[in-house]
């Protein structure tokens, strides 16, 4: 997967960490930089968790702005980053993210529909990756979308309107839950919305 | 599998339903859940009355149907019907003409006699009314779920104490008072002053713990009264379960003689209708609401606890519940789930999940959803679970409204300073 990345888009910079706490903020609605950077501190803004106690190895491909075209000239929209285990083997989990800092007044306004938005930023990032062979086609994807400043939970009646989680998965073979963080378990379990720890490897 | 058939009956517009081993009916107040549900309570029952009573039904609809389950004469008018269709029989009922059609499809030897239990709504008040062995004016669904409960509960005791749940409370039958022990410190409580949700859940509990093991295990099999009623309708229809010339020989045991040979298809048939209404092999449970007063996780504990004591056993038991809860629904999803996916998770994996006993092949379950006096089902083909329903509509409904006041809120915290 990496090389098909590098070979693909080598514009991207992949970079690594296996530190047990990693922090993904987008630095550009909060006015701290121009896109997405990994903390391995609490950066003290808002931010998506990944919880790693056992320190898997993972690599980051953090998304620049406007990053994939389709042949037709035509922009592809697309989601935060994706991240997957270092060691790329086929039965890894590949995760993609999709973070908006919106507010509790506007995260689900209706007029605005951000979970729709943000499961076309995830559909589309992925279908796109799947053209280019990045990732194989059989293969499911987890995706977070993620609200990094709501505090309260949402994500158990973030998918009440269509489409369903199980539309998502059965159409695109995506498997997505809404919320702000996730557990690494080992490169082939991950555990979105939940925050778990592991005995030691 | 049995089939119902319910038209324009209370707020039951057009209704047909194949049961399932697992029935789940949600719905708002008043959409007809109920009325369904008792329905087939009633076809349950006098189905097995009409084939253990010898081909016939000696029962006033109106007390056993309508004052037993507290049904009105305005649910009915001319255009009501109900049928109801089992391996054994047909049952059907039209307009305000409460007299029931019975007819046979097959020999009923193979008939196994089933436990009917319909437990209530109203289940908590066997936890809160002192004395209730008092009260016996009438013969209702609540009067029948009580004398289940008195029958059950004399099981329980310090030795043997019901769990409920995990709740870290255990009920005995103890002096003849309803005893929960707090096994954090031992404390005890009696049940009528314990809290609505254990009142609530630990009849319900204890029903479907004794009606699908204690109640088998024990051995237990006829009331002296079904006793003498299975020897009865074996009397009475020896004649009919022979064929042929023995017949006329055993028209009245006294006219037997030398020459009546029972052949032995004949005695094998009788044995078997004996063994088959000798004793009970399963029960036919249709719970109300079983959330009832219970918080989410103990709602969803409850459902586990529910499918996999049905499920994880010999027996046949077969269950309809009605609810109008999201967090039954979503616990039932994950037993459907869970048994789509079991070949596929590694067990160190699915033996965390608190559901995991609990697991249903979708095939086995049935899940509907009533609207506007109609039913549909609304589990999705391509998962067996259940996608879309209801629940969440209203949910987004909520959720608008918060939302949209939102947008008018403003933070007195920085106003105020």
């Amino acid at each position: 997967m990496i090389e098909a990345l590098q070979a693909n888009f080598p514009e991207h910079t992949i970079i690594s960490h296996d530190e047990r706490a990693l922090y993904v903020v987008d630095e550009k609605p909060l006015k701290l930089g121009s896109g997405i950077r990994v903390h391995i501190t609490d950066p003290g803004v808002h931010h998506v968790y990944l919880h790693n106690p056992r320190q898997i190895p993972l690599l980051f491909d953090c998304f620049p702005e406007n990053s994939f075209w389709h042949e037709d000239g035509e922009q592809c929209k697309q989601c935060e980053c994706i991240i997957f285990p270092k060691s790329c083997l086929p039965d890894d989990w590949v995760l993609a993210v999709e973070a908006k800092y919106a507010s509790v007044e506007t995260a689900f306004k209706k007029e605005i529909d951000y979970p729709n938005i943000m499961v076309t930023q995830i559909i589309d990032t992925i279908t796109f990756l799947r053209n280019k062979g990045v990732i194989p086609n059989g293969k499911t994807v987890k995706a977070l979308v993620a609200f990094p400043k709501l505090i309260e939970d949402f994500n158990a009646f973030f998918f009440t309107n269509t489409p369903s989680v199980e539309d998502i998965l059965l159409n695109h073979r995506i498997l997505i839950r809404a919320a702000n963080f996730a557990s690494i378990r080992n490169n082939r379990k991950l555990y979105l919305g939940e925050l778990r720890d592991f005995d030691a490897m | 599998m049995s089939r119902i058939t319910i038209k324009n009956i209370g707020p039951v517009t057009s209704v047909a339903l194949e049961l399932n081993r697992i029935n789940v009916i949600m719905g708002p107040q008043s959409s007809g859940k109920s009325t369904i549900a008792k329905i087939v309570s009633f076809c349950q029952w006098a189905e097995k009355r009409y084939i253990l009573d010898g081909n016939k039904f000696e029962y006033d609809f109106e007390e056993m149907f309508m004052e037993f389950h507290r049904i009105g004469d305005s649910y009915f008018s001319r255009d009501s019907a109900f049928i109801y269709e089992s391996d054994f029989l047909k049952i059907s009922q039209k307009g305000t003409n409460f007299k029931l059609k019975f007819e046979s499809k097959k020999r009923n030897a193979d008939f196994k006699k089933p436990k009917n239990i319909y437990i209530p709504a109203e289940r908590n008040f066997v936890s809160v009314i002192p004395n209730l062995g008092k009260y016996n004016e009438t013969n209702d669904n609540i009067m029948s779920f009580l004398y289940d409960w008195f029958d059950a509960k004399k099981n329980y005791n310090a030795v043997n104490p019901l769990p409920i749940l995990n709740l870290g409370v255990e009920y005995a039958f103890d002096k003849e008072v309803d005893q929960l022990t707090l096994l954090k410190n031992k404390k005890i409580l009696q049940l009528k002053d314990a809290s609505s949700g254990l009142q609530s859940v630990t009849p319900l509990l204890m029903l479907i713990h004794y009606l699908t093991h204690g109640f088998y295990e024990n051995s237990k099999s006829n009331s002296v009264y079904e006793r003498e009623e299975v020897v009865k309708t074996i009397i009475d229809n020896l004649n009919t379960q022979i064929d042929g010339p023995d017949r006329d020989a055993l028209n009245g045991f006294q006219d037997l003689n030398d020459n009546f040979v029972l052949t032995k298809e004949n005695t094998d048939r009788l044995l078997k209708l004996v063994r088959n209404r000798g004793r009970y092999f399963f029960t036919n449970f249709i719970i109300e609401e079983p959330e009832q007063n219970l918080f989410p996780s103990t709602q969803r504990d409850l459902i586990y606890h529910l499918f996999s004591l049905i499920l994880n056993t010999n027996r046949p038991h077969h269950l309809l519940i009605t609810t109008h809860s999201p967090f039954v629904l979503y616990a039932i999803n994950n037993c459907i789930m869970g048994k789509r996916i079991s070949n596929d998770m590694p067990p160190e994996e699915y033996n965390e999940l608190r559901s995991h006993m609990a697991w249903v092949d979708s095939h086995q379950i049935s899940v509907w959803q009533m609207q506007a006096g109609q039913i549909t089902s609304v589990l999705d083909e391509r998962t067996g679970t259940v996608t879309k329903h209801y629940f969440n509509e209203i949910m987004n409904e909520l959720l608008e409204e918060y939302y949209e006041m939102l947008n008018y809120f403003k933070d007195d915290r920085s106003t105020a300073s």
